[in-house]
């Protein structure tokens, strides 16, 4: 048996509930707070709104693909199991976002340059990232052994979240479509608080999540684990 | 910007945070029932384990 199939744990440590209830509460205020207090732009007027939601989703996903590459490289370091089901969580997670930000990218791109698409550097390469994550995740499915699935798959999350600071740069290195990365120097204020809210409500939600995606799949291997015992001891006994 | 986008901004703007809503909520309600799923098999697998 590989090294990997044989590692045993039991349950997981169950995400607190107040973490929960804190991340939707904060996340509605956030919500609320930026819709109610940006006043409209004088250049794009409501659309502006469109970045409390477009810029936190990127900004999770890109944190969610670095859980996966820290995790990925843990596992293959040292062949923790707990650490490839992390990654799986986290990429699970993190391609939700990077779905979310295309279709929000896109729903501003419409009114702002006149077409939902454009093979812009910056669309273009978190367009790969999201399809390479789409691939991380049917691997997964289709490979039965733990050990082999976490090697490939800890390989290809690498290899996509390396995607991401690709992601992030390209707006330097190819000049086209996209406006460069926002900074918080560049916003006003009454624009800037709702923006900083929203990044942290975002990042709130994303760590509950991948927490209890963690815990799901942790019961779901330690159920597997228990069978297998089961199994064994009826077998034995 | 043609100022004349405001109105149809408003369109796009509420389409964005209706899908933001739409995509949360699904993925609440999914993770929840994971979890639960995933731990109620385990309890049973963990019952199995210890009868024998």
């Amino acid at each position: 048996m590989s090294p990997a199939a044989t590692n045993q744990f039991g349950p997981p440590k169950p995400a607190p509930a107040w973490l929960g209830w804190l991340a939707f509460l904060f996340f509605t205020f956030a919500q609320v707070f930026s819709l109610m207090t940006s006043p409209a732009d004088a250049m794009m007027g409501h659309l502006q709104k469109n970045m409390y939601v477009h810029v936190p989703a990127a900004w999770v996903t890109f944190g969610a693909f670095g859980v996966v590459l820290v995790a990925s490289l843990y596992f293959l370091w040292k062949d923790d199991e707990r650490a490839d089901l992390l990654a799986a969580s986290s990429a699970e997670v993190g391609s939700l976002f990077c779905g979310l930000t295309l279709v929000l990218g896109m729903l501003w791109g419409r009114p702002t340059w006149g077409v939902w698409w454009s093979w812009d550097a910056r669309l273009t390469s978190t367009l790969v990232l999201f399809l390479i994550f789409v691939g991380y995740l049917s691997l997964r499915s289709f490979v039965e052994d733990p050990h082999r699935r976490g090697q490939w798959s800890a390989a290809v999350g690498i290899l996509g979240a390396i995607n991401v600071p690709i992601v992030w740069m390209s707006v330097q290195w190819w000049r086209t479509l996209h406006q460069i990365q926002s900074s918080p120097r560049g916003l006003a204020p009454e624009y800037l608080r709702g923006l900083m809210l929203n990044l942290a409500a975002f990042t709130l939600l994303t760590v509950w999540f991948i927490w209890r995606r963690y815990e799901a799949a942790r019961y779901e291997r330690a159920a597997e684990h228990a069978a297998q015992a089961a199994a064994l001891g009826g077998y034995h006994g | 910007m043609a100022s004349g986008m405001e109105g149809g901004g408003v369109g796009y703007v509420v389409a964005s945070y209706v899908i933001t809503w739409v995509v949360l909520g699904v993925m609440l309600v999914r993770t929840v029932g994971s979890v639960r799923r995933a731990r109620a098999e385990y309890d049973q697998a963990a019952k199995g384990e210890f009868r024998t």
